[in-house]
C-alpha cells in the first residue's frame, strides 16, 4: 500500500476514506490510530464511529480536509483563544440550518476536534448575543422553567451587572 | 448499534468491560480493534453526556453546590474503573519459569501500553470531568492514566519493591562480575520507578522520590561495599600502579553503565560513593607510592595518580605537602653538595672562583637553585597540568629553600645571602668583562625565577644597584636593553617603586650624555680628549664622597672641570656639585714606548692620572712633593702610588713595601716602559679596604632603609587608627612589608621604641598606642 | 420520533359504481343510514332527499343527481378515535386537516402529542447538548464580555452555568457598588464564585464595612483582590487572613496610612501569596522583628511611605525574584543597596519607575553588579550615570548573563537628555557582557538619534537576536 487510508465509517454504515492527516485532525482518531498502530499505518485502517450520521460526518470530514494542512495553535493563551473571530472559510462552513450546526458541533464534541467545536461555538455565541431571555427561548427552544417570582427574584440579584 | 442504555451504570460498565480487559491485555496477547475501542469510547461518552445533561437540568438553585453549581458526570465511572484496576493487577500472577523481575517487566510493559490506551478511550471523561474536579480543588482525582499508575504502585508495587529491587541489584552485581545480564530488564524496571514517582501536585513533572528512596540508596550502599571489596583485595595482589589503571578502568565501566540505565541524578552520588571507595580509602597507599614515582621520575604514572585524586580534590592536598617537602630536601641536599666540593675546592689549595662571601661562586649557587626549581617546575607542568595545588607547593618549596640554605644562611640568626649571590650573578652576564663561556647558562629568565622567590628583596635591590652603578660609570654593561629589560621586569615583579633609583640614575646617565657634549664644545681638545663628565644625584648612587680622597687638580686638567661646573651651574642654580675623585678612570697615552713603537695606553684612577701628569713636570718626587702636589690622604695616596711601583713604571728608592710612605723616598717615572700589551690596567692593583667597606656600607643602608620604611608604615597606620593595639599594629606592618622584605618583629619592636623617643607616638597603657600629632 | 398515524376513515359509505371526479362532504346528514346501492331504499331515499336535518344541512344526498361523485363522507359528531397531529408540520404529509380541526381528540392524545413535539423540539435545541459544550459558550460569550446577567433568566440550566461565570471577576464600579454588596450580603454562596476581586474604580463610595463583607463573602476562591483608594482600614485588612486562596494582592492605590504589622499578621498564613504591591500611603511600623512574610511571596512592588530603615533592618523572604519600586520619597541609595545586597542575586525581574526623589543621579549604576541573574529590567535614566554599560558597572561574570528585556524610561527633565550614549550600549553588546539581551524599549526622550551608527549597531544586533530595539514615548 502506497498511502494507506483511514476508512471512517458512519453510524449509518457510510464509508469515508480519507488521508491519515486528514483524521488526524480529530484527536480521538489520532490516539487511536497511534495505539493500535505504533509501527505507523501499513494498510488501511478501518475507524467507526458510531454516534455520527452519514451526512454530518461528511461535513466533518470536509471541514477536516480543508484544514489538513492548518496547524491549531496548541494550549495558547485561551483568552486569545475565545476572543477570536471565527475564520471566514469556517464561517461560511457553518452556514447551515441550525439542527446540522448542532449535529457539527456534537460531533466535533464527541470526535475531538477542538477547533471545529470552537468555531461551532462562537457561531451559536453569535446567536446568543444581545438578545433577551424570550427571543433566546424562542431561537433555541427552551422551556422557562422559572417561576414569575423567581425571575423577579435572580432580576434584582444580578441587578449589579446589568450594563448602565 | 446495541449500545447500552444511556442512563445505565451497570449496564454501560458491563458493555465496557470486556474492551478493557481486551486493552489492558488479559486475554494473552489478543490486539485490540478500533471497534471495539471505538465502542467502549462511545458507551464512556454517551455516559458522560447522558448524565450530566439530565443531572444539570435537575439541579436547582437552591441546591447548588458551595464551588459550582453544574456537576458533571463521571465520578460514577471513575470509581468502577478504579476497583476494576485493582481487581486487574492483583489478578496478575507469575509463571513458574520466570523471575520475579522478569515477570514485574513483562507485565509492566504491557500494563504501561495498556494505560494509555485507556486513557484515550477513557478521553472524555478525561478532558471534561477529570479537569473539573482537579480545577475546582479535587486533586485525588487523576487523568486514567496517572489512576493506571498509582493503583499500579499500590497493588503490585508496594508490596513487591523489595524483591524487585534486590533482584535488580543482583543483576547489576552479576554484571560487574562480568557475567552476561540482561540490561533490558534492569533499565526497564528502574524506568518504571520514575514513572512510579508521581507528584500529586504537578502531574506533568517527574518525580523521582520512589526511584530514590527504593532503589538509589540501596543501589548506592550495594555499590560501595562492591568496590570496597574488591580494591581492598587487589590491593593485596597488585602493586599501586596497576591498582591505579584497575580504578580508571572500574570508574569508566560504572559511568557508562550509569549512562546506559541510571537516572542522571544518582550520577552525581555513584561517583562520590565510588570516589570515597576507590580513593579516598586507599590513598596513604597511593602517597607512600607518591616519592617512589618522584624519585624514579615517572611523570605518566605520577600523572595517572594526579588524574585519579584529583576527582577527589580534598586528597590532593597532602600529595602537594608531600611535594613540597621532597622539593626541599632535594634542594638542600644539592645545595650541601656545592658546598661541600667548594670547601673541599679551597682546602685543596687549588685556585677558586673568587667569591665575595661563603665559599660558594654565585654562578653555581644560583645555577643549582635554578636547576632544582626547573626541574621540579617540569614536574609540576607534566604530571599535575600547572594545578595551582602543586605550584603551590612549588612555590612554598622554592621560597623556603633559596632563602633558608646551607649556603645562604649558614648560621640561623644571619641575614640571608640569597640577594647577594643574585646581584653578583647578575653582574656576572651583565658585564661586559665577563667570558661568554662563563655566562653560557645565565639568563634574565633565570634571574626573575629567583629574584620572585625572594624574601628581602630590598637588600637584592641594594646590592643590584651597586653593581649596576658601577658597570654603568665604567661603561661596562654588554648591552644597554638587556639592562633596561631586566629594570622593567623587576619593575613588573614588583613595583614602580620598586626600581625608582635605578630608573633615575639610567637617566642621570642620559643627562650626562647632554651636559658632556655641551662642555665639548667649550673646551679644547689638546689636553683632554673625550672627557665623559657624569652627573649622578646623590640619593640614588650608591657613591659617597669621601674626604679622603680629596685631591688638587692638574692645571693643565683644570679647565674642562671648571667648564662643568659653569655649565652645569648655570643649567641647575643650587644645585652642589661634588667630585667623586674615587671612581671614574682615566686613559693616558704615555709616550714611554720605544723608539718606533705606539705610545702605551695607561688606564688609571683619578688619583693616579694626578700622579703622573705631575710627573710631565719633573721626573723625580719624594713622597712627600709628590703627596702635597696630588693631595688625597695618605693611605690612599700610597694604595694609588703602589702599582705604579709594582708594574715597574715608577721607580721606587729605597725599594721596598717598608719605604713606600716615607717621606723621602724618591719616586722616578722610567724612561721607556716595557710591557707586552699596549694597554696597561694600573687600576685593578689598587688594594683598599674598599670591598670590605662596601660590604659593610651596603648591609647598614639596607638596615636604614628598613627602618625608615618601617618607620612610614607605622606612622601611616597610628596617623589613620589613632589607637592601636599592640598586636593589631604588628599584624597590620607585617603584610605592607611583603613586597619588600620578611621583617623581623624584633625590628619592628625597636622601631617602635624609637618612634616613642622622638615623640611621633606614646604608649597609653601596656599594651596600647596613641598618635601624638 | 414518534409515530405519524394514518387517517382512519370512518363512516364511510360505499361508493356507487358510478366515479366521479371529487368527492363531496357532507355535514351530519342521515345519508349514511340509509343508503345503498339497492334499488329497494331508493324510495326511501328520496323521500329523504328533500328534507333537511335539524342542523339546517342537506338531509338527503341524491345519488342518481350526483354522477360525477365518487365517494362520500360523512362526518358525524361522534367521538372519534382519531389520532393524528394537530397541525401539518411539513408540506409533505398527508394529514387530515378538516377532521384534526374538528375534532379536537380526546385529552390524552392532545398530551401525547404535545409531549412528542417537546421532544423534537427539545432534541434540536440547545438543550440537547452536553453540558460541557454550552459551558464553553458561555465561556466564550464572557471572553467577549458579552455573557450579560439576563441570560440567567432563561432557564434554570443557563442560571446554574452562568452564574460562576458571571461573579467570577465582577466589572465593579462607584453605581452598581452598592447593588453589589446587597447581592452578596444576602446570599451565603454567591461570593463563592468570586476569584478576581477589582476595587481599583471604587472611590469614595465605598465603607470600610462593606470591603469587609466582600471579603469575607468571597474568601473561599478569591485569588486576586485590588484595594480600593479609600475605605480600606482595619476592618478589610483583617478580613483578608481567610481569603487562603489568595494569590495577588494589590494595595497599590490605597490612600489611608496602613499599618504594618496588621498587613503582615493577616498576610502571614496566606500560602498561596504570591504578589504584594505596597500602598503608595505611609507606612506605619514599629518593630521590624515582628513582621514575618507569607511563604511564597515572590513578587513585591514598593510603593510609598517605605523608608530605607524598612530596606535594611527587615529580612526578605528569599522566594523573592521580582521587585518593583515607585513612587518611594523615603528611599535612597542606602536603602537600595542594602536590598540589593540581600535579594540582588535571586532577583529576575526588578523595576525602577521615576518618581524616586531619594535617589541621586548614580544610584542605578550598580545594579548589574548586584543582580547579575536579571532577565527583565527596568529604568529611569534619570537615575543612572553614563558609567552604567562601562565595563566596571557591567562586569562579565562566569555564565552568561540572562538579561533578555531592558525598558529605559526617562522623566524628561532636564540633563536626563545625554545621560545615556547609545555608544556604550553598542560596546556592551558587542563586547559580550550582555549575551541574551533581545529586546531594548526606551523612550525618545533619552536623545538617542535613530541614524546614529550607534543606534544602527543596537538596531542590527539585536535583529539578529529576533528582538528589537523599540524607541517609544
Amino acid at each position: 500500500m502506497s498511502n494507506p487510508k483511514v476508512i471512517v465509517i458512519s453510524s449509518d454504515d457510510e464509508k469515508f476514506p480519507v488521508d491519515p492527516k486528514v483524521a488526524e485532525k480529530s484527536l480521538l482518531m489520532k490516539n487511536m490510530i497511534n495505539d493500535l498502530n505504533p509501527d505507523g499505518l501499513q494498510e488501511d485502517f478501518e475507524i467507526p464511529t458510531p454516534n455520527v450520521r452519514a451526512n454530518v460526518l461528511a461535513k466533518v470530514l470536509e471541514w477536516c480536509e480543508h484544514h489538513k494542512n492548518t496547524i491549531f495553535p496548541d494550549d495558547d493563551d485561551e483568552d486569545a483563544k475565545k476572543s477570536a473571530p471565527v475564520e471566514e472559510w469556517d464561517k461560511n462552513f457553518l452556514k447551515v440550518d441550525q439542527e446540522m450546526l448542532y449535529e457539527i458541533m456534537l460531533a466535533a464534541n464527541y470526535l475531538n476536534i477542538r477547533p471545529l467545536l470552537d468555531a461551532g461555538c462562537k457561531m451559536v455565541a453569535e446567536m446568543i448575543k444581545g438578545k433577551s431571555p424570550e427571543e433566546l427561548r424562542r431561537i433555541f427552544n427552551i422551556v422557562n422553567d422559572f417561576s414569575p417570582e423567581e425571575e423577579a427574584a435572580i432580576r434584582r440579584e444580578n441587578e449589579w451587572a446589568e450594563d448602565r | 448499534m446495541s449500545f447500552p442504555s444511556a442512563s445505565d451504570l451497570n449496564a454501560t460498565w458491563s458493555y465496557i468491560q470486556p474492551g478493557l480487559e481486551f486493552i489492558l491485555g488479559a486475554q494473552g496477547d489478543q490486539g485490540v480493534t478500533s471497534k471495539m475501542y471505538m465502542n467502549c469510547y462511545t458507551a464512556v461518552y454517551n455516559y458522560c453526556v447522558n448524565k450530566s445533561r439530565h443531572g444539570a437540568t435537575a439541579t436547582s438553585i437552591a441546591a447548588s453546590s458551595e464551588n459550582n453549581s453544574y456537576a458533571l458526570a463521571g465520578a460514577e465511572i471513575y470509581n468502577k474503573l478504579d476497583e476494576y484496576l485493582i481487581q486487574f493487577i492483583r489478578g496478575l500472577s507469575k509463571e513458574a519459569n520466570e523471575s520475579f523481575l522478569e515477570f514485574y517487566v513483562r507485565k509492566w510493559t504491557r500494563f504501561t501500553i495498556g494505560a494509555g490506551y485507556m486513557n484515550n478511550v477513557f478521553d472524555y471523561m478525561n478532558r471534561y470531568w477529570v479537569q473539573k474536579e482537579r480545577s475546582d480543588g479535587r486533586r485525588d482525582v487523576y487523568d486514567v492514566n496517572t489512576l493506571s499508575l498509582l493503583k499500579w504502585k499500590s497493588e503490585m508495587f508496594n508490596g513487591n519493591a523489595d524483591t524487585l529491587v534486590s533482584e535488580v541489584l543482583t543483576l547489576i552485581q552479576k554484571q560487574r562480575d562480568n557475567e552476561i545480564v540482561d540490561t533490558s530488564l534492569v533499565s526497564t524496571a528502574i524506568k518504571s520507578l520514575v514513572f512510579l514517582g508521581i507528584d500529586t501536585q504537578d502531574l506533568k513533572k517527574p518525580n523521582l522520590v520512589v526511584y530514590i528512596n527504593y532503589f538509589e540508596h540501596k543501589f548506592l550502599e550495594k555499590t560501595g561495599e562492591y568496590y570496597s571489596r574488591e580494591s581492598a583485595q587487589y590491593l593485596q595482589d597488585h602493586n599501586v600502579v596497576d591498582y591505579m589503571k584497575k580504578c580508571e578502568s572500574r570508574l569508566a565501566e560504572e559511568i557508562s553503565r550509569s549512562n546506559n540505565y541510571l537516572e542522571e541524578h544518582t550520577k552525581k552520588h555513584l561517583l562520590d560513593v565510588l570516589h570515597v571507595v576507590l580513593i579516598e580509602e586507599h590513598a596513604p597507599e597511593m602517597y607512600a607510592q607518591f616519592l617512589t614515582l618522584l624519585e624514579q621520575n615517572e611523570t605518566e604514572h605520577i600523572q595517572r595518580m594526579y588524574k585519579l585524586l584529583y576527582r577527589l580534590p580534598r586528597t590532593l592536598d597532602p600529595l602537594a605537602d608531600t611535594l613540597e617537602q621532597y622539593i626541599k630536601d632535594q634542594a638542600a641536599k644539592a645545595l650541601e653538595k656545592i658546598k661541600a666540593a667548594s670547601e673541599t675546592a679551597q682546602s685543596d689549595g687549588k685556585p677558586v672562583k673568587r667569591a665575595a662571601s661563603g665559599a660558594v661562586d654565585p654562578k653555581t649557587y644560583i645555577n643549582t637553585l635554578i636547576s632544582v626549581y626547573n626541574q621540579y617546575n617540569d614536574v609540576v607542568v607534566q604530571a599535575f597540568s600547572k594545578d595551582t595545588r602543586f605550584i603551590k607547593a612549588l612555590d612554598n618549596a622554592c621560597r623556603h629553600f633559596m632563602n633558608k640554605n646551607c649556603i645562604a644562611t649558614p648560621t640561623p640568626k644571619s641575614s640571608c645571602k640569597t640577594p647577594e649571590l643574585l646581584a653578583k650573578y647578575a653582574d656576572a652576564f651583565l658585564r661586559g668583562t665577563s667570558k661568554e663561556s662563563d655566562t653560557v647558562d645565565m639568563s634574565p629568565d633565570n634571574l626573575m625565577v629567583v629574584f620572585k622567590f625572594l624574601n628581602d628583596k630590598d637588600a637584592f635591590e641594594e646590592y643590584y644597584r651597586r653593581s649596576l652603578a658601577k658597570r654603568l660609570i665604567n661603561g661596562n654593561s654588554k648591552s644597554d636593553e638587556e639592562e633596561e629589560s631586566i629594570l622593567q621586569r623587576l619593575q613588573e615583579e614588583n613595583s614602580i617603586e620598586y626600581t625608582s633609583k635605578m630608573t633615575k640614575m639610567f637617566s642621570d646617565m642620559k643627562a650626562s650624555e647632554d651636559l658632556k657634549s655641551s662642555v665639548k664644545e667649550h673646551i679644547s681638545e689638546s689636553v683632554v680628549k673625550d672627557f665623559n663628565p657624569l652627573t649622578l644625584a646623590q640619593s640614588m648612587w650608591p657613591f659617597n664622597h669621601l674626604a679622603d680622597y680629596e685631591l688638587k687638580v692638574a692645571p693643565e686638567l683644570q679647565d674642562p672641570f671648571d667648564k662643568v661646573v659653569e655649565i652645569y651651574g648655570a643649567k641647575h642654580n643650587g644645585r652642589q656639585l661634588k667630585w667623586l675623585w674615587n671612581h671614574g678612570r682615566a686613559e693616558l697615552k704615555a709616550n714611554l714606548a720605544r723608539k718606533g713603537k705606539p705610545p702605551f695606553l695607561f688606564t688609571v684612577s683619578n688619583v693616579q692620572l694626578m700622579i703622573l701628569v705631575a710627573f710631565n713636570k719633573k721626573n723625580t718626587y719624594t713622597f712627600k712633593e709628590l703627596h702635597s702636589v696630588v693631595g688625597t690622604a695618605k693611605h690612599i695616596f700610597e694604595a694609588h702610588l703602589l702599582p705604579f711601583t709594582k708594574y715597574k713604571l715608577i721607580d721606587q728608592s729605597p725599594v721596598g713595601a717598608e719605604f713606600a710612605g716615607n717621606d723621602d723616598t724618591t719616586f722616578t717615572l722610567v724612561d721607556e716602559y716595557k710591557s707586552k700589551k699596549l694597554r696597561v690596567n694600573f687600576i685593578s692593583a689598587i688594594k683598599t679596604n674598599e670591598t670590605k667597606t662596601e660590604e659593610d656600607e651596603a648591609s647598614k643602608e639596607i638596615d636604614e632603609t628598613r627602618r625608615n620604611y618601617l618607620s612610614a608604615c607605622i606612622v601611616r597606620i597610628m596617623k589613620s587608627r589613632k589607637t592601636v593595639k599592640h598586636n593589631e599594629l604588628i599584624n597590620e606592618v607585617l603584610p605592607q612589608t611583603l613586597s619588600r622584605f620578611q621583617a623581623k618583629i624584633i625590628d619592628i619592636k625597636r622601631v617602635i621604641d624609637q618612634l616613642i623617643e622622638k615623640q611621633y607616638i606614646q604608649r597609653i597603657d601596656n599594651n596600647t598606642y596613641e598618635y601624638l600629632s | 420520533m414518534s409515530q405519524i398515524q394514518k387517517p382512519v376513515k370512518s363512516n364511510k359509505r360505499r361508493p356507487k359504481k358510478v366515479r366521479p371526479p371529487y368527492k363531496r362532504y357532507v355535514y351530519k346528514s342521515n345519508f349514511a343510514n340509509g343508503n345503498s346501492s339497492d334499488e329497494e331504499f331508493e324510495e326511501e331515499d328520496q323521500a329523504m332527499m328533500a328534507a333537511k336535518d335539524p342542523y339546517g344541512n342537506y338531509k338527503d344526498f341524491d345519488v342518481k343527481s350526483n354522477l360525477n361523485i365518487r365517494s362520500v363522507y360523512v362526518l358525524t359528531n361522534q367521538e372519534s378515535s382519531y389520532t393524528s397531529k394537530i397541525w401539518p408540520r411539513s408540506q409533505f404529509e398527508k394529514i387530515d386537516v378538516l377532521r384534526c380541526c374538528i375534532n379536537n381528540g380526546n385529552s390524552e392524545y392532545l398530551k401525547k402529542i404535545e409531549e412528542a413535539y417537546q421532544i423534537q423540539q427539545y432534541e434540536e435545541s440547545l438543550m440537547n447538548f452536553p453540558v460541557e459544550v454550552i459551558v464553553r459558550i458561555f465561556e466564550i460569550l464572557l471572553a467577549q464580555g458579552k455573557l450579560k446577567p439576563k441570560f440567567l433568566r432563561v432557564c434554570k440550566l443557563f442560571y446554574s452555568l452562568a452564574l460562576p461565570m458571571i461573579y467570577s471577576r465582577p466589572i465593579l464600579r462607584a453605581p452598581n457598588f452598592f447593588s453589589f454588596v446587597d447581592t452578596l450580603s444576602n446570599s451565603k454562596t454567591i461570593g463563592n464564585h468570586i476569584r478576581e476581586l477589582d476595587l481599583s474604580y471604587i472611590i469614595q463610595t465605598g465603607k470600610n464595612a462593606f470591603v469587609a463583607k466582600l471579603l469575607k463573602r468571597s474568601r473561599k476562591n478569591l485569588e486576586m483582590f485590588v484595594a480600593p483608594q479609600t475605605s480600606f482600614g482595619l476592618g478589610p485588612l483583617i478580613a483578608l487572613k481567610n481569603c487562603e486562596q489568595l494569590k495577588v494582592l494589590d494595595l497599590s492605590l490605597v490612600s489611608e496610612t496602613l499599618n504594618l504589622e496588621e498587613l503582615f499578621n493577616s498576610i502571614r498564613n496566606l500560602h498561596k501569596l504570591t504578589h504584594l504591591s505596597f500602598p503608595r500611603s505611609s507606612i506605619e511600623v514599629n518593630n521590624f522583628k515582628s513582621i514575618s512574610w507569607p511563604p511564597q511571596l515572590s513578587y513585591l512592588r514598593i510603593s510609598g511611605g517605605i523608608s530605607d530603615d524598612f530596606l535594611s533592618e527587615l529580612t526578605f523572604p528569599p522566594t523573592i525574584t521580582q521587585m518593583e519600586f515607585a513612587h518611594c520619597p523615603s528611599i535612597s541609595d542606602l536603602g537600595l543597596r542594602a536590598v540589593m545586597n540581600k535579594l540582588g542575586s535571586k532577583l529576575t525581574t526588578l523595576k525602577v519607575q521615576y518618581p524616586m526623589r531619594g535617589l541621586k543621579m548614580n544610584s542605578l549604576d550598580s545594579v548589574f553588579i548586584y543582580c547579575p541573574n536579571l532577565r527583565v529590567l527596568e529604568i529611569s535614566v534619570d537615575y543612572v550615570s553614563n558609567t552604567f554599560f562601562d565595563e566596571e558597572n557591567l562586569q562579565y561574570i562566569d555564565y552568561p548573563r540572562p538579561l533578555r528585556t531592558l525598558y529605559i524610561n526617562s522623566s524628561g527633565s532636564l540633563g536626563t537628555t545625554t545621560k545615556l550614549d547609545p555608544i556604550d550600549l553598542a560596546v556592551a553588546l558587542n563586547e559580550g557582557r550582555l549575551p541574551m539581551l533581545k529586546n531594548i524599549q526606551c523612550t525618545a526622550k533619552l536623545g538617542w538619534d535613530p541614524k546614529s551608527d550607534a543606534v544602527n549597531y543596537i538596531v542590527d544586533e539585536l535583529d539578529e537576536r529576533q528582538g528589537g530595539l523599540y524607541i517609544g514615548y
